[in-house]
């Protein structure tokens, strides 16, 4: 050993980097083994999944048309139907629309001056058509489409003397149309109102201070009612076409009401005061990890 | 005779200050052997390091056999059979980004599926298999891809279960097997008909990845809470599981992207959590009975929710995207129900959403590995 050591020290500088060098690189080689072999160790399961974001949600008019105002102010209250009785509704059709949303919440909001009742429903989409919305001697609309049912072709009226259908007249690829919806299910926002207490339709206290960001000298009418539906999801029996951006869309009717007792008492008529009615949507997170076919309502 | 000696001495002569010179400056070849040695060596040296911080104490090796020792586990995994073009987007996807090595799913052994692999080092010649889906993981299962709802991409509000099975070899119990969760954001590009994927080199995308989507052990279906959160702290997650005997481990993994950030701050009687429900457990966990806790999960000492706040203050680039962060007092605010500004509030919660905007606008798809070892 002595003899190896100095003869390792005879040697010249280069040999001894040299030597060094070799004898590192022997050891890293031999000490990757058993790293190399740990490796070997792990195991590893993959998986993959497309992002379907970022989410839109949006309120908008029906069949890809902006989002329309409702005009409370031309509500007839003292319209009638056929039989001479006040009909004391009017319907009006909105749409959510939505791209990446798989559950939401609607959201209705609104003064209370008017003795006006809020109600929301599902609506169904009947058709469309390119004829002139008909108007009776009552005021009464209505419009004729034609279905083709199993080939053969079929035509429906719908009138709004049905308190179950409503119509809109819009635009479709530049072209007038009208377009007819029936309400179906449960009131979704019944007994939904989250600050009204007494269920007097006059709201409480509860969010006047987020409302107004005071909590006095608020004249209660002016004080907004909420109400705030369990989580929607899409009805898988109503689906109709869809717009081409992926985009999906649930139809609802707005049901605003009155007590006809209240237009022979004079509590109410046409000359209303103010009143602002809010409807939003936001998502909501899957109740269950499992997904659902069937309506959450 | 003296002729030669003397030749000789001045040949020794003449050699001596050509050899000095010599060692003065090293010859271009010896400098290219000393550099590429020199190389191999910090090759070497970043290995071990890799190994070091990753290294099992079960590991052995059998002289110079670099794959001799049969690993002391192996993962299995269930899912669905599928045949031809109906496999789940999730296979597809790995087949995009030449990551699946599960052929039997498209090819011809698809009808002989069961339904259950079992992932073989030996049989597969790879460590890493596809983790079968099952209807519950909602992670790349759905049949068909397309722009509409009824796909199963994620977005917010996604959630999941996933599970697989940790079946030790004889003799090798008990153990402690630590599985590391990672998600890797990619990009997809498409020329022509072909569509491929490529890794995003993107720090803000793989920071939020670690905030939106989140790992927990333990679920509660009657209050729809999670508990026992795997969490990035610091550049890592993990989580252990125990494997006592010689009987296969199911193990439990639960995923969720958040909706919305008041959904993990908010209590339920916050008016600023209408319609929405929390979703982390929030319960001291000394008032809750031990086996209501995960199997082989590693303890629950602080509720999901304070875990995941400290995490959020932390870290608040994996959760927020904005020019000024929400501050640690705020978050702590929002947590415990204090009088928040309705402001600062609103202005956090768009943080959050706008980092799920980023995600979904620049991420096209994730891969989700699952790295298990012994410890």
């Amino acid at each position: 050993m002595k003899g190896l050591v100095s003869r390792f020290k005879k040697q010249s500088k280069l040999f001894k980097i040299e030597f060094t060098a070799a004898l590192l690189l022997t050891a890293a080689c031999i000490a990757a083994i058993p790293v190399m072999s740990w490796f070997s160790h792990s195991r590893e399961l993959k998986t993959a999944a497309y992002i379907n974001a970022p989410i839109n949600l949006y309120i908008t008019a029906t069949h890809e048309s902006d989002s329309s105002r409702i005009n409370l102010g031309d509500i007839n209250i003292t319209a009638k139907n056929r039989d001479g009785e006040y009909t004391a509704y009017k319907n009006y059709v909105f749409c959510v629309r939505k791209i990446n949303v798989d559950e939401y919440i609607l959201q209705l909001a609104c003064t209370t001056n008017i003795p006006f009742t809020y109600e929301i429903y599902r609506a169904e989409f009947l058709g469309r058509t390119s004829e002139p919305v008909s108007i009776d001697e009552f005021g009464i609309k209505s419009c004729t489409i034609q279905h083709e049912v199993n080939g053969v072709l079929q035509t429906d009226t719908y009138s709004e003397e049905n308190n179950n259908i409503a119509l809109y007249e819009g635009e479709y690829n530049g072209t007038s149309m009208v377009y007819a919806y029936r309400l179906y299910g449960s009131n979704l926002i019944e007994e939904k109102q989250i600050n009204d207490d007494n269920r007097d339709g006059i709201a409480d206290n509860t969010y006047t201070t987020e409302s107004y960001h005071a909590n006095s000298n608020i004249q209660i009418n002016a004080n907004p009612l909420y109400y705030q539906s369990d989580s929607i999801i899409r009805d898988p029996g109503n689906i109709v076409e869809e717009p081409m951006d992926g985009s999906t869309s649930d139809y609802y009717i707005l049901k605003v009401k009155w007590d006809k007792e209240k237009i022979k008492s004079k509590d109410i008529d046409n000359n209303k005061e103010t009143d602002i009615v809010y409807i939003t949507a936001g998502n909501t997170t899957k109740n269950n990890i499992t997904s659902e076919t069937t309506e959450s309502e | 005779m003296c002729g030669i000696i003397y030749n000789k001495c001045i040949y020794a002569r003449k050699e001596v200050p050509s050899m000095e010179k010599n060692s003065k400056k090293l010859p271009k070849k010896r400098i290219i052997l000393l550099i590429g040695a020199a190389a191999l060596l910090v090759i070497n040296i970043v290995f071990y390091s890799l190994g070091w911080f990753t290294f099992s104490s079960n590991s052995s090796t059998n002289g110079m056999d670099m794959l001799s020792d049969k690993s002391p586990f192996e993962l299995r995994t269930e899912g669905k059979a599928y045949s031809g073009e109906d496999v789940p987007v999730g296979y597809k996807l790995l087949d995009i980004l030449e990551l699946s090595d599960f052929g039997d799913v498209n090819g011809d052994k698809t009808s002989n599926q069961t339904g259950e692999y079992e992932v073989d080092g030996n049989t597969t010649g790879s460590y890493s298999v596809n983790w079968l889906l099952s209807d519950e993981s909602n992670f790349g299962n759905s049949d068909v891809y397309s722009d509409t709802e009824e796909n199963e991409g994620l977005k917010p509000g996604s959630r999941g279960k996933l599970v697989f099975y940790i079946k030790p070899h004889e003799d090798k119990a008990p153990m402690t097997i630590s599985c590391i969760p990672q998600l890797v954001p990619y990009k997809l590009t498409t020329s022509g008909e072909k569509t491929t994927g490529a890794v995003m080199n993107s720090e803000t995308a793989n920071n939020f990845l670690k905030g939106h989507i989140l790992f927990f052990r333990d679920y509660n279906e009657s209050s729809k809470t999670y508990s026992d959160p795997v969490l990035f702290d610091g550049d890592d997650l993990a989580f252990e599981v125990e494997v006592t005997s010689a009987d296969e481990v199911m193990v439990e993994l639960y995923w969720i992207w958040p909706n919305t950030l008041p959904e993990l701050l908010l209590e339920s009687y916050d008016d600023n959590l209408l319609g929405r429900h929390n979703i982390l457990d929030n319960i001291n966990p000394e008032e809750v009975e031990p086996t209501s806790q995960a199997s082989g999960s590693t303890g629950n000492e602080v509720p999901a929710k304070q875990k995941l706040l400290g995490q959020m203050k932390a870290h608040k680039n994996y959760y927020f995207y904005a020019d000024t962060l929400p501050t640690d007092s705020l978050l702590d605010d929002l947590a415990n129900h204090g009088s928040y500004l309705k402001q600062a509030y609103i202005a956090a919660c768009t943080a959050y959403n706008n980092a799920d905007q980023f995600i979904g606008t620049n991420i096209s798809c994730i891969v989700l590995k699952l790295v298990c070892s012994v410890k």
